[in-house]
């Protein structure tokens, strides 16, 4: 397999009155051709800022982007835009990601027309009815604006815009958190049988981890900014080696009624503030684990097992 | 995992998902429309513009006198059947010259409005989109005509440029763009950071082409009901600037009449009734009409 994307430690930090806060530090991985990389976190740990930074619609601070091998940073002008074309977003917002003052057929066209895809209009408009389809959209809903349609079939323009230019790279910022549950698995199984259909790669970003799990190859955990642990899917879900990881999973509700007094190991406290994070591990003041080495350095991100990343003083036995 | 999520999902239930949640259509015309059964005075206001346009249009069949004839008869004679609105100083037929004055007032309400909001809606976005240098000198020089008082800010202009109506256009679109640069310029800030807007740049999408295909479309709503406001608004500045001397005075507009008529307001009432009444149901009517076409788009925009 090919190594389709990579960041190497990237940076995001925002100025705030009294401060900076740290977005996104020192975040390196790899995504390679054809796999899903699941990113996990709670809210504002900096996934969708990482998401953004991967887009190049916001300017890291520090760090590169490399796509296709290309860095994004030394790209600008018309060869940034050649570069978009690989690759593409999925919003979270399906009501605030079309303009509600378009046709359904213009917003998926708009790529099209964006990077002059296909000679005549005609050409563009059986292309447009063509992925209508394929994302489950009846091509007579063409001329109908955004606001006629529900969220899931909002979410499946979305899908058809960012695959109207056959993108290698699709990045899904939160794509079903928005909608309810049975339209959220439609949706997950449009965007598997997508990737089976065309080959496509998915950065997906979300804080559902069973949603995570259902589509992921490879699973990468954020906490504050910093990445705790990078692991194949099931690695990761059956014996989690960085505590967050496990907090994390432990707090993912349980449906089987029979099992729901079993003892769960629940975080306490508040989440620490990424305006001032705590020296060392960010994790430390919320770690059962924690110590004095904790406190005194950052713990790097290791590999403790093949393909296992942790970045922790005290992983966990499997 | 797997298993449960499939087992949601068939072809035949996302079908019938699609056909049910269809809403109907509510386009921003249909709305308007609505608003006309809803807003009497936004219909009585319509219904008063294109009366007031066809008087306009069609005045040498609805006036039987020429309006700069003099006959030093009849001066200032009072409203009778051969003068309805009775003669001026002069003795030129008011009612004539009221109807012929439609003619200019209406140049008056649309050409300043229609140049102020082409002008307004090109510098506001520059300030909006660009931001920065752009938008720090468009903003100051805005404010500068903002913070002058209006009507001395066109007397001015209307002195140093010479006393005719092109100059009461340019005037007019000095002291009115700038409130229209403000507002598009606002709308811009926020649209700009508008998720869909963001989407277009993720895709590649060109910057004009986010302007005019994103931006503009979504301020258009604010832009009509600018436009309706802004003419009553020409018109009534004209009316004031005739009134204190400073418009064309060979262009017989209502505000002029009044002007003229000041003198003999007590002896001869119809000189500046007349005229007065022309600027007060014009400006009523666009004012009804503005307000109507606002609470129309609103709500869609909401949706």
């Amino acid at each position: 397999m090919n190594e389709l994307l990579r960041t190497e430690r990237l940076v995001k930090e925002f100025p705030v009155k009294g401060g900076v806060v740290h977005a996104v530090s020192d975040v390196s991985f790899s995504v390679q051709e054809g796999e899903t990389l699941g990113l996990v976190g709670e809210s504002g740990c900096g996934k969708s800022t990482l998401g953004k930074l991967v887009l190049d619609l916001i300017p890291p601070t520090s760090g590169r982007v490399f796509f296709e091998g290309q860095d994004l940073s030394q790209c600008s002008g018309e060869r940034l835009r050649t570069l978009r074309r690989g690759m593409q977003m999925i919003f979270q917002d399906p009501y605030a990601s079309l303009d509600p003052r378009m046709s359904v057929g213009r917003i998926i066209m708009e790529p099209l027309t964006a990077h002059r895809v296909g000679s005549t209009r005609a050409e563009r408009k059986a292309l447009v009815c063509q992925l209508m389809e394929q994302v489950g959209l009846r091509p007579e809903f063409y001329d109908r604006y955004p606001h006629q349609f529900s969220g899931g079939q909002r979410q499946r323009i979305g899908i058809a815009r960012a695959l109207t230019l056959n993108p290698k790279l699709i990045i899904c910022d939160e794509p079903v958190s928005a909608l309810d549950v049975s339209i959220q698995a439609q949706i997950l199984n449009l965007l598997s049988d997508l990737q089976r259909d065309r080959r496509l790669t998915y950065l997906f970003i979300s804080h559902d981890l069973n949603v995570v799990r259902y589509l992921s190859d490879r699973v990468m955990v954020m906490f504050l900014g910093q990445v705790c642990e990078l692991s194949p899917t099931e690695a990761l879900y059956t014996a989690p080696r960085h505590p967050y990881t496990r907090f994390l999973l432990e707090a993912v509700p349980q449906p089987d009624p029979s099992r729901r007094d079993e003892a769960r190991a629940l975080l306490t406290g508040e989440v620490s503030s990424p305006v001032n994070p705590p020296s060392g591990c960010r994790f430390r003041l919320r770690c059962p684990y924690a110590d004095a080495d904790c406190a005194a350095s950052h713990p790097a991100l290791r590999e403790l097992s093949p393909g296992c990343f942790c970045a922790c003083h005290h992983p966990l036995e499997r | 995992m797997k298993k449960r999520f499939k087992d949601t999902y068939t072809a035949e239930l996302s079908r019938q998902i699609l056909e049910a949640e269809i809403q109907p259509d509510q386009g921003v015309f249909r709305s308007i429309l609505n608003m006309f059964k809803v807003n009497r005075a936004a219909l009585l206001g319509l219904v008063l513009i294109v009366l007031i346009a066809l008087m306009a249009a069609f005045a040498p069949m609805i006036a039987r006198y020429d309006p700069n004839a003099l006959d030093l008869t009849s001066m200032r004679a009072a409203p009778s059947p051969a003068h309805w609105f009775g003669t001026d100083d002069l003795g030129r037929d008011v009612f004539a010259r009221v109807v012929y004055g439609s003619r200019i007032s209406l140049m008056i309400g649309f050409i300043p409005s229609l140049i102020s909001l082409v002008l307004g809606t090109v510098l506001g976005l520059m300030a909006g989109y660009l931001g920065k240098v752009a938008d720090g000198i468009i903003m100051r020089v805005a404010d500068v005509v903002l913070a002058f008082p209006s009507l001395l800010l066109a007397m001015v202009v209307m002195y140093t440029l010479g006393s005719n109506i092109l100059n009461m256009f340019i005037a007019l679109s000095i002291i009115n763009w700038a409130g229209t640069a403000r507002v598009v310029r606002a709308q811009t800030l926020s649209l700009k950071e508008k998720e869909f807007v963001e989407a277009a740049r993720s895709m590649g999408v060109s910057r004009a082409r986010i302007v005019f295909r994103h931006i503009l479309p979504n301020c258009l709503p604010n832009l009509i009901v600018l436009f309706t406001l802004d003419i009553p608004g020409s018109i009534m500045w004209e009316s004031s600037m005739s009134f204190l001397g400073v418009g064309d005075p060979n262009a017989a507009s209502w505000g002029l009449m009044v002007s003229q008529g000041k003198g003999y307001a007590y002896m001869c009432p119809w000189l500046i009734l007349a005229p007065g009444l022309a600027i007060l149901v014009t400006v009523m009517a666009f004012n009804f009409l503005g307000d109507g076409l606002r609470d129309a788009i609103d709500p869609y925009m909401k949706t």
